[in-house]
Order: structure tokens, then sequence, then C-alpha cells
């Protein structure tokens, strides 16, 4: 006899004890309890300008450069590396690309030693020649590489329709030509105007001892102290932001490239926020159109035709901007029966909408997946990060939990018809035997 | 979080049964089988990462799809990967929800549905998989795919897993029944129970689920031997979409069963050749910076039987080639087959394991797959977390003197079309 799920339904998600502050000083900290762990997973977000092409170059460059977490100067990658393993510590550093990004673990008793010195290397400092020449160096492949590869060739052409060329949220990587231009004096200008406490968030799980209740124990209390006194305030740097649909370009346009041997079909749709009400219910559309492989694209296009590999719907969500993409790589021959069976989900979903059990199937992956997936202090401490970043906070989990146990197929059919019309949606497709229309 | 050590449990028909449990809120229920893409036939190269696919298409109980919606329900995730010596297949679950995953595990290898319409399918899958991951992309496969043909001389370590599109299409089911019937025999399946789950309960159940999967014998596995290389050898294709030439240099490793020690040792030089930059520094003109070392093909040591590699990866200039790079490692060996010299990354060697274990440890999943695939390989589930604690300086230098004096083969891919 077939073992029945525990539940019928999952139980609404319920994030680690937690607690945050906003500082005077404009950082946002969450601390996450994790009874047990030996190890503080961190990640300290620091937004970056990206309004030019110079500022996205000097970004990108920052990405490849080490932190001055000792004293030592000028700073150098080798004595970081042995400065942050000797206190049983890791660091990545990565421009995401209008935030950088700090993040890492540490054992719990050196995580306010790390967590002070990664907040005060976000200063103007002098580096080593040879790092500060392969980071520019690093930053150059990349973006040669992006102008290069097919996949970004179609994401960039999606970015620049979607959000307006120039626009920060278009700028996945600076032009060469601008990397060429940045030097050391100009970098130091850079972070002296960039890295500051203001609209930065800094997000732990580490074992605090809060026990069964939010409470500010000690340990959580010196670290959001090192917070608080992060200091360096640069005042408003903050790159352009977007609301989803002010710079929007709908339609269909095709990228020649004639080197690749794939099609690559994308299609966007602007998409309520996560702090919309309406947001549960397009995450229900997204996991039951395409967002697990029970959903309606993966079983039609891998699982009955063979069409593709993978074909994926979600959100692709950054600090000013997010949408709802539809993507998959696929051969050639098979682009218009997968296109076509796209657009009649799309407009199957607008019409009729959803069977109440694909939406209750739909809801229990959603809700179920992400209880699962904070069972990992990488994942909830990403997670939280992420959510930080839109201006939540882990509550938002055990509200989106219930909000998507009340999604209903009508729900579910009205942002169809109001995010996913015809006439609203952005569709980019690379093809080999493609001819071009920007 | 507390680990217990895992608990073997032979059944009755063969099957291996291994149980790891602790205190986390997810159980990992993992099938590995003794049957990776080396222990398929020539003549159906393919056909064990074919075969990974048909084990989702549902079993005499089960319809096509319900394995994916079953676990999905519960906000389960799904996976299945074809490796050189094993195939794995995984539920990951919330603790409480064990007993859907040990039976749909326990149903697929007793009934798997193996139909023409599903073979059909899945072969175009597959296909639409090698143009996604492999000719759609300018680094598709490399190395694992462009340098074993160079570094091999036998059909077994020189094919890849994806296999022949022409060979694929001409599979028949009698073939896939045939390969499962011969090869995921219970002698060479280990299931693996891992995470928050109620021992007795979930032992039982286990036991009397898995106890029903039909005894058979297991066909011989593939022979992997090889003949030692004789000379350095040298690939090159071109790629669209590649900015600069990337150059893979690969030694083969000491076999870990009969030389564990060298084995480990080759484990550390690849950390120690990665995380120190300065070892590459005082090449002519720093051909070789950025260097990345791993043992393994998919950057994980004791993943595989012997033959196994230790792979070298370095993007460089345009004119430079394979024999260039191999120049340098040589270069760059003979200063760590130098016992007097000291190798500073060795350091905080211990440190790197530590976060290491712990960043796996955390990643759902993963413990309870490298459990299932050392015991699957090596027939000892701790054999593929074997610290390399114990391996000393000396051990180091008698490693890569060991790679000094091997030949190499290397594999250049090229900006181009």
């Amino acid at each position: 006899m077939i073992p029945q799920a525990r539940s019928r339904m999952p139980i609404p998600v319920v994030p680690p004890q937690h607690v945050e502050t906003t500082a005077a000083n404009g950082s946002r900290t969450v601390l996450l309890d994790r009874p047990g762990s030996d190890y503080a997973e961190f990640r300290v977000a620091v937004p970056l300008p990206r309004g030019n092409d110079l500022d996205a170059a000097h970004a990108d460059v920052l990405g490849g450069l080490p932190l001055a977490v000792s004293s030592r100067s000028p700073v150098d990658r080798a004595t970081t590396e042995q400065w942050v393993l000797s206190r049983n510590a890791e660091l990545d550093v990565l421009v995401d690309p209008d935030t950088l990004i700090v993040t890492g673990r540490a054992a719990s008793e050196n995580l306010c030693e790390v967590l002070q010195a990664i907040l005060g290397s976000l200063v103007p400092v002098t580096y080593a020649d040879g790092d500060f020449e392969r980071a520019r160096s690093g930053a150059l492949r990349r973006s040669a590489m992006f102008d290069a590869h097919p996949t970004m060739a179609v994401r960039r052409s999606l970015l620049e329709h979607r959000w307006g060329r120039g626009d920060p949220a278009a700028r996945d990587t600076a032009p060469v030509e601008a990397i060429t231009r940045v030097e050391p004096e100009t970098m130091t200008a850079f972070v002296s105007r960039s890295l500051g406490p203001t609209g930065s968030h800094v997000v732990i799980s580490a074992d605090f001892g809060m026990g069964g209740c939010a409470d500010w124990t000690p340990s959580a209390r010196r670290v959001a102290h090192i917070v608080a006194s992060w200091s360096g305030d640069v005042g408003p740097t903050r790159s352009v932001t977007n609301s989803a649909g002010e710079y929007v370009q709908t339609g269909r346009y095709t990228v020649a490239a004639p080197n690749d041997s794939l099609a690559r079909l994308r299609l966007s749709a602007a998409s309520p926020p996560r702090s919309n009400h309406r947001f549960a219910a397009m995450q229900v559309l997204a996991v039951l159109l395409g967002g697990y492989f029970s959903s309606r694209l993966v079983q039609e296009l891998r699982e009955l035709r063979g069409d593709v590999y993978s074909i994926v719907a979600g959100f692709e969500t950054r600090r000013t901007a997010s949408h709802f993409v539809i993507s998959a790589d696929l051969p050639p021959d098979r682009l218009e029966s997968v296109e076509s069976v796209v657009t009649s989900e799309l407009k199957q979903l607008r019409a009729d909408g959803p069977t109440t059990a694909e939406v209750a199937a739909a809801v229990r992956y959603a809700v179920g997946s992400l209880g699962l997936g904070l069972t990992s202090q990488q994942s909830v401490t990403h997670g939280t990060a992420n959510l930080v970043s839109s201006g939540l906070s882990p509550d938002w989990w055990t509200r989106h939990g219930i909000d998507a146990l009340n999604v209903t197929p009508q729900d579910v059919r009205a942002v169809a018809q109001d995010f996913l019309h015809p006439q609203q949606v952005l569709t980019v497709i690379s093809h080999p035997g493609g001819v071009e229309h920007r | 979080m507390s680990h217990e050590p895992a608990e073997i449990l032979l059944l009755s028909n063969g099957v291996t049964l291994v149980l790891a449990h602790n205190d986390s809120l997810a159980v990992t229920v993992s099938t590995h089988i003794a049957a990776g893409f080396r222990d398929e036939p020539a003549e159906h190269s393919g056909l064990a990462h074919l075969f990974e696919h048909l084990m989702f298409q549902g079993s005499a109980a089960v319809e096509p799809g319900e394995h994916f919606a079953r676990i999905e329900a519960v906000g389960g995730r799904v996976g299945g990967h074809t490796r050189h010596d094993y195939t794995e297949l995984f539920d990951v679950v919330p603790s409480g929800d064990e007993h859907l995953a040990i039976w749909l595990a326990a149903e697929r290898l007793r009934t798997p549905r193996v139909d023409e319409m599903g073979l059909k399918t899945q072969i175009d899958v597959v296909k639409a998989e090698i143009a996604q991951q492999i000719r759609g992309n300018p680094l598709g496969g490399f190395p694992w795919v462009d340098l074993p043909p160079f570094l091999y001389d036998t059909y077994p370590n020189t094919h890849d897993g994806y296999g022949d599109i022409g060979g694929l299409e001409s599979t028949t089911v009698d073939q896939c029944i045939a390969f499962f019937t011969e090869r995921y025999a219970p002698d060479n399946l280990v299931v693996t129970i891992e995470g928050g789950f109620d021992r007795d309960r979930s032992v039982e159940f286990a036991v009397d689920e898995l106890g029903q999967v039909p005894r058979r014998a297991a066909a011989a596995r593939a022979i992997l031997t090889e003949s030692p290389l004789n000379e350095d050898r040298h690939g090159e294709r071109t790629a669209a979409g590649l900015t600069q030439p990337v150059v893979a240099v690969g030694f083969r490793l000491p076999d870990p069963t009969l030389d564990p020690t060298g084995y480990s040792a080759c484990t550390m030089l690849a950390q120690v050749l990665t995380a120190d930059p300065s070892l590459w520094s005082n090449s002519d003109d720093e051909t070789s910076a950025g260097m990345n070392v791993r043992c393994g093909w998919f950057d994980r040591p004791l993943d595989a039987l012997d033959p196994d590699a230790i792979v070298f990866t370095v993007g460089v200039g345009t004119d430079t080639d394979g024999a260039r790079v191999l120049v340098d490692i040589r270069r760059t060996l003979s200063k760590c087959a130098d016992v007097s010299r000291p190798l500073p990354a060795l350091d905080h060697a211990h440190v790197r394991r530590a976060l290491a274990e712990h960043r796996d440890n955390d990643t759902l999943g993963f413990r309870g797959r490298r459990l299932g695939s050392s015991m699957v390989l090596f027939g000892d589930t701790t054999a593929g977390l074997r610290s390399t604690e114990s391996v000393t300086r000396a051990d180091i230098a008698a490693a890569a003197s060991e790679l000094l004096d091997a030949h190499a083969a290397t594999y250049t891919v090229r900006p181009g079309r």
C-alpha cells in the first residue's frame, strides 16, 4: 500500500527565532538563532551605485578585490586569506550586480572579530599591484565573455527591453571600455563615496542562545553593536530605481545567433512584488506553470513531448527590480512547438484558470519546499538576506505560507489576466537562423 | 548537528541498507547502483544515463509523473546522477515523510515501468540534454568529456556518459530491461536513509519493502584497467562564445584502494596548488596564474574507482597551448616535491577541512548521498569522507614526485567557430 504523506497540507512555514534592528547609521541587522551550530553563517550586503557605465565598471572590479581585513597595507589576497583562515572562517566577495555581497562562515567564537574586520575593511585602501590588476583583468574577461556567450546575448536583450538600455537593472556587466578606465585612484574615490552602512544589511545565522523566544541575548547584542558602530556614512549614493512597468517594452524580439547551436526562449512579464498581497497567487501560478517537475510546462514539453531538457518559470528578483520569467534553451527545430505550447498554456490560464487540484498541489510544493529549504543554515541565511534586500523580514515567510494556502484558482486566473496578457508580455528569442529584430 | 555513525544492514536478497540518523528536520533516501557509465556496453553507449531517466517513469503501482508528484506534494526534492561507476537516485523529504520515499525507491527497484512511449520520450529528453549541456555551451563537457580520450585507451574510460546519439536512438525496451536485470540486481544496490527519521519504524518498513526486490545475479563490472601512458598526449578543439583559450591537464591518480595514502596526498596536493598562487608565480609570464586543481572529474575526490584523475584547469593567452601549461605544472610540482620547501597553504589545512565539512553537511541531501556513493564504490560508508588529516609534507612531496614521473594528457579549447 502506498504510504500517505504525513499531512495532506503542509504546516505554515515558521522561520527561526530571530531579532532585527535598524541602526542610526542606516544599516539593518537580522540575527537568526541556530541552536547547536558551531559556525555562524553571515551575509553582508552593501548597495552599490550602478547608474552609469563607469560606476558599474568600478563595482565589477571591486568584486574581485580582496578585503582589507588585516592591518597590513597594501592589501593583498594572500594575507587576507591567511587572516581569515586563522579565525576559522572563510569569505566570498561578489557583486550581484548592484550590491556588494560578502558572504561566508566563521567559528562561532570568532564571529564578532570577523564581522568587525569585514565592516572595517569597506573603506578606501591601497591594493597590491598584482591583486588590483588581476581584479581588473577578471572584470574584463567576464565582460568579454558576456558579450560572446550566446546565453548572455539573449539575456542582455531581455533585460534591455524590460528595463530600458542603460538602466542599472540591465547592466549585468560593465562594458570593456569602461572597465579599462578603472584605476587604483578612481577605485579609491568610488569606495569612499559608495561603501557605507546606509541601506546596507547584515544577516547572520548562529547559536545566539535565544532558546524558545526571540530575545536580544548578550551575544546578539554584541553583534548588533558592531554593526551599529559601523561608520563611514556616504550619503545618498543609491542607484536609479525602477518600478516594474516603468520602462517595459513588450512584443517579440529575435536575436540572431549564427554561431549558436540552440534556440533560447525567454518570456518576461511584470510581477507584483513580494510585499504585495497578490504575490502569493503569482507564485502559485509560476509553480504550476513551470516551477516544479510536476508543472504543466515540464510535464508537457519534457515528459510527454521530449522537446526540452528543462524549462523554468520563476522570478528574477533584484534590489531595485524584479520580473517573472519563463526560460528554456532547446534544439532549434523544437522552438515553434515549444513557443506554441507556452502561449497556449498562458491563454488557457487567463481564460479558465487552473484546476483546484493543480492549485492545491502547487501550494503544497511551494510551502513545503520553503520549509525544507529553511532546514539548511546557508539557505536560511541567504533566503533571509534576499527578503531583507526587498525590505521584508523573516516573518514574511509565515505570512506568505498562509497567503499561499488561501490562494484559489480564481486568484491565479486573475493574476494571469492582469500580468500575462499578450500585450504585457515580452518575448526574446535567440536562434541560429534568426533574423535580428531588436 | 551531531551525526551518529552509519549503521549497515545486509538484507537477505543482497540489498545493502545504510542508516544514518541525526536531528535534522529532513530525510534523504538515496539509491546507489553499482552501474555507472563505465559499465555500459560499447554498442549501447549512454544507456546507463538513459536508464537513470527511465527510473523516474514510474513502476507497476506508480504512474508516469507520479513519483515527482508525490514527493513534491510534501515539498520534497527529487534527483538523479549517472557517474563513472555508479548511478544515484534520491529523494529529500521532510522528517516524517520518509516512508513515502522508501516505498517509491523500493517500488521502482521491484517493477520499473519501461515501455515504448517512455523510452522514446526520454531518448528525446536526453538528446535535448546533450544539446543544452554540451553543444549549447562553449565549455560544455570540459574537461570530463574532452580529456579522457587522451588520458586513457580503453572504451570504458574514454567514452562519456551521454554516449552516442545514434546508439541511443536504436535502444529497445528489451535492451533496457536486460540492463536493469543485470545491473540493478540487489547485490549492486545500496539504499541509504539519512536524517531525522524514526529508526525502528523505518528499518522495519525498509527491510520489508526492499526485501521484496527479487534476488538475481548481477553482471560482472567492466574491466577498467589501463596501461600506463608512455608519452604526453595533447588534444584541441575550438568553440564559439569563448573569449580566451582554456587548458585542462590530467594525470592519473594512485588507486585509492591499493594506495590510500598516495591518493589522499594527491587530494591535499590539489588543495595546496589551488590555494597558493605563489607556487605558480615564477612562471616566465605567469601562464598558469589562476590554476584550479581538483581530484576527480566532478570536483569530488573518491567519487570513482581506479583509474581516476587529478585535473588542472586554467585560462591562458592565445599563444599558449597544453604543452606549455604542462611545463609550468611540472615546474610547480617540482617545488612541491622538494620536501624542504615550506607550503604555507598546509598551515590551515585543518581549518579548510572543517569548513568544507560544515558546508557539505549543511547542504540538503549531501551526506546521505555521500554515504551511499562511498558504500557502493568502496564497500565502506566512510571512504568518501576519508580525511586528509594524516597526510604529511613528505607524503605530498612523494605524490608530487610520482606525478613528475608520469605522462599526462592535455586538452585545449580555443575561441573559434
